[in-house]
């Protein structure tokens, strides 16, 4: 039956409130008047309705005061790339020069970001949970903040993300926060993989606003990497520390240079940009990266014991570039950006 | 010790019909509550429910009296979006299956007499209803005209598209 009483504002934004966000957004094209009325409530009403849709996911939610507004810079970051993007997407193949050149060569068939969308405060939560689903490590999402200082160290994946566009974004944030989530890690189609696939294809030279924040951690990583693999083929007196985990180069010297990379904050890697020029050779385990003594992954032990043996079969340049990684990122990242 | 008269208020809906009640169910209404204050002398002035009609005051009353004895919300509870659900007590999903009018007029009934617990319910139910329907149905169900031009409806569809598909 259809009524012929209409409800007052106040009472439409309540009903609202308590959508979840497939009929929220049909709740737009309704009429011009409730689309108006949405629109000026859409701070409060997105989140309410974010919360509708995934009632279980609190962490995504609360307010967090331990990253001292990292994840709101992270927006800033993500809302000031999307425009870039948007703007070099509009100028002539000339132009994008000074701006840095994003990636046409794979151009996705879905849109790009375009400023008003990532303008658009109400889903910053949405975004939030995303980028820390997508880039951090997954099986890690009960914990609160701890792996967000990593997230700086992924603007490349970052500008990846907002190149396939928001549908990606979206779609891999449902997935990452349904029930199943972990058994669904590394699916076809999941986001995560396709970027580490990207990654290992990737020859295009990155261009600067890309790089700025990992540019120096791999730089570094690249160094340590090509004299640790020298080390170890030339020289058997090498004092490589063996203990796996725990690994530290302490000192290895070879052409006189002198490697020293220890995991106190306070002290700095000295190590030549003798390799400056030269790109990472292999992929970043991520998920291996983020895992440390101080922020263990949330998994189970058998599942921890298969992931250390899978890494046991890797080389073992490989297996050193992951801790070294490790050690040149826990050094650098508190000073990212 | 209050008398009798004391105890009971009168109402008068918006067609004239006086009803009386116990004050204390009258008093779930933050409307009658203030009113009552205000004159001082419950049960003998009738207080006048302007916009609501006997059905309906009658309807909102039966609800009042059921939750006589409901603890007042905390304001947390007012405040917090986040612990709002759709869930219904069973009490009070029997009681909403009315038809679409009467819901309407009680939730606007709600809206006036400043009931919000009558009134979360109403939108739950509404928000139910609506759940899962398309903005075709949505608007037969408010009774609602498209207004948006082609060109308007087009854009707000790809605004939206973005969350639509995954």
């Amino acid at each position: 039956m259809v009524t012929q009483v209409a409800l007052p504002s106040e009472v439409v934004l309540a009903i609202v409130e308590l959508l979840d966000i497939d009929t929220f957004l049909g709740f737009r094209l309704i009429c011009r008047s409730y689309n108006n009325l949405i629109d000026s409530h859409m701070s409060s009403l997105a989140l309410a309705v974010a919360h509708n849709t995934f009632p279980t996911q609190k962490r995504i939610f609360e307010p967090n005061q331990e990253d001292g507004g990292r994840r709101t810079h992270g927006w800033h970051i993500i809302a000031h790339l999307g425009r870039i993007v948007g703007q070099a997407n509009s100028l002539a193949v000339d132009d994008l020069t000074t701006i840095g050149r994003p990636d046409r060569t794979s151009t996705p068939s879905e849109p790009p970001w375009t400023p008003d969308m990532v303008e658009k405060e109400g889903y910053q939560f949405v975004m939030q949970a995303l980028i820390l689903d997508v880039f951090g490590p997954h099986h890690n999402r009960a914990s609160s903040s701890a792996d967000v200082c990593r997230l700086d160290c992924v603007t490349w994946l970052i500008t990846r993300l907002i190149q396939l566009g928001p549908q990606r974004f979206w779609r891999q944030w449902w997935k990452c926060n349904q029930k199943d989530a972990h058994k669904s890690q590394y699916d076809t189609g999941d986001l995560a993989y396709e970027i580490d696939a990207a990654w290992k294809s990737a020859d295009r030279p990155l261009s600067r606003w890309e790089l700025d924040g990992p540019r120096l951690i791999e730089h570094q990583i690249n160094s340590i990497l090509m004299q640790v693999k020298s080390v170890v083929a030339e020289s058997y007196s090498t004092r490589l520390e063996r203990r796996l985990g725990l690994l530290r180069v302490q000192r290895g010297y070879f052409g006189g240079l002198c490697l020293r990379v220890k995991s106190t904050p306070h002290e700095k890697p000295q190590i030549p940009f003798v390799f400056g020029s030269l790109r990472i050779s292999q992929p970043l385990n991520w998920q291996l990266l983020a895992e440390d003594a101080e922020h263990p992954l949330q998994i189970s032990s058998q599942e921890r014991h298969q992931r250390r043996q899978e890494t046991f079969r890797r080389p073992k340049e490989e297996r050193m570039l992951y801790y070294i990684s490790r050690e040149a990122m826990a050094l650098y990242s508190p000073r990212l950006p | 010790m209050a008398s009798e008269a004391e105890q009971t208020v009168k109402l008068v809906s918006s067609d004239n019909v006086e009803i009386v009640t116990e004050r204390k169910v009258a008093e779930r209404s933050m409307l009658i509550k203030n009113m009552i204050e205000d004159l001082g002398a419950p049960g003998e002035e009738p207080i006048p429910i302007m916009n609501v009609s006997e059905a309906v005051l009658r309807k909102v009353l039966e609800w009042c009296t059921h939750h006589k004895n409901d603890p007042a919300p905390s304001q947390d509870d007012d405040a917090d979006s986040r612990k709002k659900t759709t869930d219904i007590e069973d009490w009070d999903q029997k009681f909403m299956q009315v038809d679409q009018e009467m819901l309407f007029e009680i939730i606007l009934a709600a809206n006036y007499m400043d009931i919000k617990a009558l009134l979360d319910v109403g939108c739950k139910t509404v928000a139910n209803m609506i759940k899962g329907k398309s903005p075709e149905e949505i608007r037969k169900t408010f009774n609602i005209q498209n207004d948006f031009t082609p060109e308007e409806e087009d854009q707000i569809r790809r605004e939206n598209e973005w969350a639509e598909d995954r």
